[in-house]
């Protein structure tokens, strides 16, 4: 039995503005267990980024935690005091963002963001901590000389700069690394690359991953299990196997059906189709289920109630008309 | 592309290019001495290009003297009492002030060349040698209100930024207001009475006390007790604006990306203000230094004057009211190059701040 390393139970966060209140994660629940890969997927604006960062305690000063609990190593993170959440941060958590170009300091060498990385957790001397900004170079593969630890990140490329971020996160090597669309700044060879290295460290320091993204693909190939969001809340939780075709959520299935399709697989589907309209807006939540309005199997039901997470083949959805027509609906369409 | 990725296969080509490019810029940059040596053209250039600048401003320089109603015979004249029509010419004639404007302006150019700031008719004495007794009074003092205003500008806008609109930010901003908004003599008098006449603890003006101390030690405490108010008085002005200027960079810079790597990496909260915020919010406050060297030196001449500080303020002040062009001009001059100075020394400490910023 693998050893869950990170939980969130009814997480909700919001916004505020004045006195108004806009709920931007409204009830999340996701586990993470010890090495393996959780892929949360969702279009924008679903609450992805931000609930990534209630995980690791930044959230910005407009947005707070309102409610859920949130435990990293059997340990709550609520209502731990910031000096404690920071000594977890970076340490046993750690986060890779989206866009390398401005996620390092302009005035400080790649060697200074390292040190200070390892510094930040563990009583080591400067020259000890600059040896070992070193090796995490070799570990990124980027060479591990002196004159590229004195190196400035604007004379990196992108790829280079993003293994330089990965190299801070795993400084520690955390239990857990979040990576909020780790590629999508970069092109396309550049991100296999960066997406294999991710993975050969996972395997090596046996590190469970958080990978956000937009990308089905993506998470077909890599994750172990997947989260779709929708508006604040997970709407399907399932192994990655069940991508593309045993998805059951009407959301997840209009996402598989939005990817763009490779010349293989034209033959099944001749167009790319879009999902219309847009989800609702933070705060502007109904009583039902969120997804209704822009729902092909939308039912009377799902306006006057909101659907409970329920299992589901090997997971669990939360959708009326997936309950309705009972655990096998997967094999009637 | 529904292979498993190949963790093993890497570095693969791309990788590999980025490396090579990285390898290649080697022979380029690092090691001390390019750097020393790219430096060294910097000043180079920079020297050259200012003097042109200075040329211009020799030449405006003299055009507006010139075109002041007047002239130092009339005030030669004036002070002994009036003369005859024949005499006021004979002088004219005598200072080569009888000639058409534009050979005055070549003469003027050509002695510039030559480092010949003139004679000083008011002083009998070489400009040059006025200025040099001068300049040092004045170095020190801007010099030190510059350090000041530096020092409590960007501590106090660091402070402020720590907490926007808590009760510290709003009392820094309206304190830093308040002195902005006051004029530095007004400033400086109140400072006297308060200090020099009611207190008793600082004297009012001068450089050194009127009985001469006799150690070395001795001197420096006296120097230092009659620099405090003038420096400070000039600091405060100063220290407002980059205190608000810090503020604003400060809070700008902190919601930047790499902020908040620095606070993923966990590190502590005032590393992060100073190391990641901080020092790149620096760079703005370093842009207004430059600025306003210019307005400091305005700022010298007023608070000179009020605590009879014996620098090239109280000088130029002293020019103006003697007419002594040759003087006030050479002061001017010398201003210009201080400024033109300044603002050298600016863009190398920018590229020491912001390796982004080529020397080239």
């Amino acid at each position: 039995m693998t050893a869950t390393v990170l939980s969130v139970r009814n997480l909700r966060v919001a916004f505020r503005h004045g006195s108004a209140r806009a709920e931007v994660v409204r009830g999340l629940d996701l586990e993470v267990l010890a090495g393996e890969t959780l892929a949360v997927v969702g279009e924008s604006g679903c609450g992805k980024s931000i609930s990534a960062l209630s995980l690791i305690g930044l959230l910005p000063e407009t947005a707070q935690i309102v409610a859920g609990r949130i435990e990293l190593l059997g340990r709550s993170l609520s209502g731990l005091p910031e000096r404690e959440v920071r000594a977890l941060r970076g340490d046993r958590i750690s986060m890779v963002f989206q866009d390398p170009s401005a996620a390092l300091n302009p005035t400080l060498t790649v060697g200074d963001h390292l040190i200070d990385a390892i510094l930040a957790h563990r009583a080591v001397g400067r020259a000890a901590a600059r040896a070992e900004a070193a090796t995490l170079l070799e570990q990124v593969r980027l060479p591990s000389s002196a004159r590229m630890l004195d190196e400035y990140p604007h004379r990196l490329s992108g790829g280079m700069r993003q293994r330089v971020m990965i190299a801070m996160a795993i400084a520690n090597q955390p239990d857990v690394l979040i990576a909020d669309e780790p590629t999508t700044a970069l092109d396309a060879t550049v991100q296999h690359e960066i997406l294999a290295l991710l993975r050969d460290i996972q395997d090596r320091n046996r590190m469970a991953v958080v990978l956000i993204t937009h990308d089905l693909g993506l998470v077909a190939r890599w994750a172990d299990r997947v989260l779709v969001m929708y508006a604040g809340e997970g709407v399907e939780a399932r192994s990655a196997s069940a991508i593309p075709h045993s998805l059951l959520h009407p959301y997840s299935r209009a996402l598989v059906e939005a990817r763009p399709l490779r010349r293989a697989e034209r033959g099944r589907r001749q167009i790319l189709r879009e999902l219309a309209g847009a989800p609702p807006l933070p705060g502007e939540h109904g009583r039902g289920c969120s997804f209704a309005p822009r729902c092909p199997l939308v039912r009377e039901r799902c306006e006057r109630e909101s659907p409970q997470m329920l299992v589901a083949a090997d997971g669990h959805v939360a959708c009326h008309a997936v309950a309705e027509r009972g655990i096998n609906a997967e094999q009637a369409t | 592309m529904n292979a498993p990725l190949d963790a093993t296969a890497l570095p693969t080509a791309s990788v590999r290019t980025e490396l090579a490019l990285a390898t290649l810029e080697e022979s380029a940059a690092s090691s001390d001495r390019p750097m020393r040596r790219r430096v060294m053209w910097f000043l180079v250039r920079r020297i050259t290009q200012a003097i042109p600048i200075l040329i211009m401003v020799g030449v405006i320089n003299f055009t507006l003297l010139n075109l002041a109603p007047g002239d130092f015979a009339q005030v030669l004249v004036g002070n002994a009492g009036g003369a005859s029509a024949d005499y006021l010419d004979q002088l004219r004639q005598s200072f080569g002030l009888d000639q058409p404007l534009w050979i005055r302006l070549v003469n003027y150019l050509a002695r510039l060349a030559r480092f010949d700031l003139g004679y000083s008719y008011s002083a009998h004495a070489s400009v040059l040698a006025l200025i040099g007794q001068r300049v040092t009074a004045t170095l020190l003092l801007t010099g030190s209100a510059l350090a000041m205003a530096v020092v409590l500008g960007v501590c106090g806008g660091f402070l402020s930024s720590l907490r926007p609109g808590g009760g510290l930010d709003r009392l820094l901003s309206a304190v830093a207001v308040i002195i902005y908004a006051t004029p530095s003599f007004l400033l400086g008098l109140a400072l006297i009475i308060l200090f020099s006449v009611k207190l008793r603890w600082l004297p009012a003006g001068g450089l050194f006390d009127a009985i001469p101390p006799t150690t070395w030690s001795g001197a420096l405490a006296s120097l230092l007790a009659h620099l405090l108010l003038p420096a400070v008085t000039l600091a405060l002005f100063f220290a407002s604006i980059y205190l608000r200027v810090t503020r604003t960079a400060m809070l700008e810079v902190r919601g930047l990306d790499y902020v908040r790597t620095a606070r993923a990496a966990g590190l502590p909260p005032l590393r992060v203000a100073r190391r990641y915020v901080l020092r790149n919010a620096l760079l703005p406050v370093v842009t207004i230094i430059g600025l306003q060297a210019g307005t400091l030196l305005g700022g010298a001449i007023l608070v000179e004057v009020v605590f009879a500080w014996p620098g090239l303020g109280r000088l130029a002040f002293e020019a103006v009211f003697q007419r002594d062009y040759n003087l006030l001009s050479g002061v001017v001059l010398c201003g210009a190059v201080a400024v033109l100075a300044v603002n050298i020394l600016v863009d190398l400490l920018y590229s020491w701040l912001d390796p982004r910023i080529d020397l080239q």
